[in-house]
């Protein structure tokens, strides 16, 4: 069983950056209809998104919300020992963009850095990975940047298309002793991984031209309201979670109705379940970030301590839980922008 | 709880009206009744008659009937 407990670890800020250009649904009026377009937001929730401009990539998205975080908690380029890029959108096939972003933000050889190719799962995978790298004494600080620019890989012929917004988030990692543990439960079945497919791009099949995302979402929403609550259940189980004392459920922002009955059947007030796909849509790896630091923004008058518990799930089939208390004096921010990295490679 | 407000759901979440409500109405033969009707169908019915159904029974809620059926398990007899 992929269970585990980190300690020591405190979660010390989340910056969360988005293009700057909202796109409203009601846009798509043109394209689908209004009556279509007005079905899919009652149903799935979103009103908007944000959409990267051209040129701009996810990892720019990270580089700025890292620059952010960092200034903010005025930590030193220096002191960042890990660096973890979440994403299925890198930069290049290769390198890696983790290894592009260690460079872009001046941080030091000695920090080491890499990539996880996972989607609406990656942000419980990447606490879950950096955390337990983090174990090591000699590794105080670390960076999870998890983001992704879905709206890019949806065929704009298609409905789904309306549903994808982008977004990246940097979450600020530390050593610190007497920090409450943080619980996880990782989980895999990739005997569906043809439910959520890109096939383009691979290399399994290189003459296949075609890099739009495929959605079975019949199999998606059975897999959500199967699979992923009997694991949160299971996990609220295992580390005796009560449902009253959780003050943020974060889940993945996939659909506003199947968070709601996700939450239900998890007996977890839905006032404690922040929404973002509404201005927002569904940003994958990103959205369990937007969703906590768009909650603790929100907020005049913290609480001393908040206990989130996080859900993501997706393409692989992929999903976990974590569980974490975060101060309430936990750095929060939500930035836009237009910024573009320009590699000297676009003419 | 009466059958008028289970076929208000459907009437509701699918456009449809009360005569076009029998046999036929399920899952494939009705347009909107994809994965995203799905879940509005299921989130009304579960609002409606204050309940909530257990996971297999969401993924049988295939058609109208088999809906009747399902909520006999809950007691609410239509």
């Amino acid at each position: 069983m992929a269970y585990g407990t980190l300690q020591n670890i405190s979660v010390k800020g989340i910056t969360c950056a988005l293009p700057d250009n909202k796109v409203d649904t009601i846009s798509y009026y043109d394209v689908f209809g209004q009556e279509t377009v007005n079905r899919v937001i009652k149903s799935t929730g979103v009103e908007s998104t944000y959409r990267v401009l051209p040129k701009q990539t996810v990892s720019d998205l990270c580089y700025v919300a890292a620059e952010k975080l960092m200034q903010k908690l005025n930590w030193e380029k220096e002191s960042i020992d890990v660096l973890v890029f979440v994403s299925h959108a890198p930069d290049y096939r290769r390198p890696a963009t983790a290894c592009v972003l260690q460079g872009r933000l001046g941080l030091t050889k000695e920090c080491m850095a890499f990539d996880i190719g996972l989607g609406c799962s990656g942000f419980v995978y990447g606490i879950s990975v950096i955390g337990s790298i983090m174990q090591n004494p000699g590794i105080k600080r670390g960076l999870l940047l998890a983001g992704d620019m879905s709206s890019v890989a949806t065929d704009p012929k298609t409905t789904n298309n309306m549903l994808f917004g982008d977004c990246g988030s940097a979450i600020a990692l530390e050593r610190s002793e007497n920090e409450e543990p943080i619980n996880f439960l990782l989980k895999t079945d990739g005997t569906r991984f043809e439910s959520i497919l890109t096939v383009g791009g691979g290399f399994r099949h290189p003459e296949n031209q075609n890099s739009y995302v495929y959605m079975d979402g019949n199999n998606i929403f059975s897999f959500s309201i199967t699979d992923v609550v009997r694991t949160i259940m299971e996990f609220m189980d295992k580390y005796n979670v009560e449902p009253e004392k959780v003050d943020i459920l974060a889940l993945h922002q996939s659909n506003i109705l199947i968070m709601k009955t996700i939450a239900k059947r998890c007996k977890i007030p839905p006032e404690n379940l922040p929404i973002v796909i509404d201005k927002c849509g569904n940003t994958v790896s990103s959205s369990i970030p937007l969703a906590i630091a768009t909650a603790l923004t929100g907020i005049n008058n913290r609480k001393d301590q908040y206990k989130i518990l996080a859900s993501g799930y997706g393409l692989g089939l992929s999903w976990g839980v974590v569980e974490m208390m975060v101060d309430g004096n936990i750095l929060t921010e939500l930035v836009y922008t237009d910024y573009y990295y320009d590699d000297g490679h676009y003419e | 709880m009466t059958i008028k407000e289970y076929n208000k759901v459907f009437m509701n979440v699918f456009s449809l009206t009360e005569e076009q409500l029998n046999g036929d109405v399920e899952m494939g033969n009705i347009q909107d009744w994809d994965s995203i009707g799905h879940v509005k169908l299921i989130t009304l019915i579960e609002d409606t008659f204050d309940i909530m159904l257990e996971t297999e029974d969401i993924l049988n809620f295939t058609s109208y009937e088999k809906g009747k059926e399902i909520l006999r398990k809950y007691e609410i007899n239509l």
